[in-house]
């Protein structure tokens, strides 16, 4: 799933796979945007044939809270 | 009064911090000339949502964006105020159907320059949901506009004027004045 998630965000951000670990934060250490977010969110959803709702976003932080979410969800 | 800057070409990598920096330094020269408030004085707050505030002056609502070497800020004593400024480039279809109503997305699909027409979107809606102080967690599909073909926007809410400068070094930006009794004026921009 790490993989996964490291390759979807590649697609649309430049990140060096072998600096990101679980504790990597999306704003703080990635510097994704709004934009970059929605963009990575849409392309999850769309592969993966979930929703990841508006209010729940937030509170995906780093790279293990998105690894944990799409987990408990079944992924 | 809305303010905006282009900083000097740089790599990616650093061009992102000099912007975040630039971004305070015009916050803190508007407040200095308008408000003759001293940024660098002030305690800064955040609501739940991040947005930032000034604790000893309440009345003062500012907004930040940068995308890139463009860097745009607005304040206002009187209105709840977000910005939003992007670089028109190959719009992501994967964010157009998370953010956008399905006639947004016919009239992005079927404009002459879909790229723009999807940035024109996604600016006044970024700048809604930062104005209402909520950034993400607000559901941007809901937000809805129409662009009219002399260019004023109709949001499908009230309560709220936006403004749509176009065309600034291939840059948009958009501005939300939430709960503001009469149209904008242009002449305001600096």
């Amino acid at each position: 799933m790490l993989k996964f998630i490291i390759r979807t965000i590649q697609e649309f951000v430049e990140v060096n796979e072998d600096e990101i670990t679980e504790d990597t934060h999306f704003i703080s250490d990635l510097h994704l945007t709004s934009y970059d977010i929605v963009s990575i969110v849409g392309k999850l959803e769309s592969s993966l044939g979930i929703e990841i709702p508006d209010d729940e976003i937030r509170n995906l932080e780093t790279i293990g809270d998105l690894k944990k979410y799409l987990e408990e969800k079944g992924m | 009064m809305i303010y905006r800057a282009l900083l000097r070409e740089s790599s990616l990598e650093t061009i992102a911090h000099k912007a975040r920096i630039a971004g305070k330094q015009l916050l803190a020269y508007g407040l200095l000339i308008e408000k003759g408030i001293r940024y660098k004085d002030e305690l800064v707050v955040y609501n739940q949502w991040g947005k930032p505030a000034l604790k000893n002056h309440p009345n003062i609502q500012y907004n930040i964006s940068h995308c890139e070497n463009c860097i745009a800020c607005v304040i206002s004593d009187t209105h709840a105020v977000g910005i939003d400024v992007e670089k028109v480039r190959k719009f992501n279809p994967y964010a157009a159907m998370r953010v956008c109503s399905p006639e947004e997305l016919q009239r992005i699909y079927s404009a002459e320059d879909s790229n723009r027409e999807f940035f024109r979107y996604w600016t006044l809606k970024e700048s809604y949901i930062k104005a209402i102080g909520m950034g993400l967690s607000f559901a941007m599909r809901d937000v809805n506009f129409e662009i009219m073909p002399d260019g004023s926007i109709n949001p499908c809410f009230a309560g709220c004027s936006f403004l749509l400068l176009e065309d600034i070094e291939g840059f948009i930006t958009a501005v939300c004045y939430k709960n503001i009794g009469e149209a904008v004026d242009n002449e305001s921009f600096y």
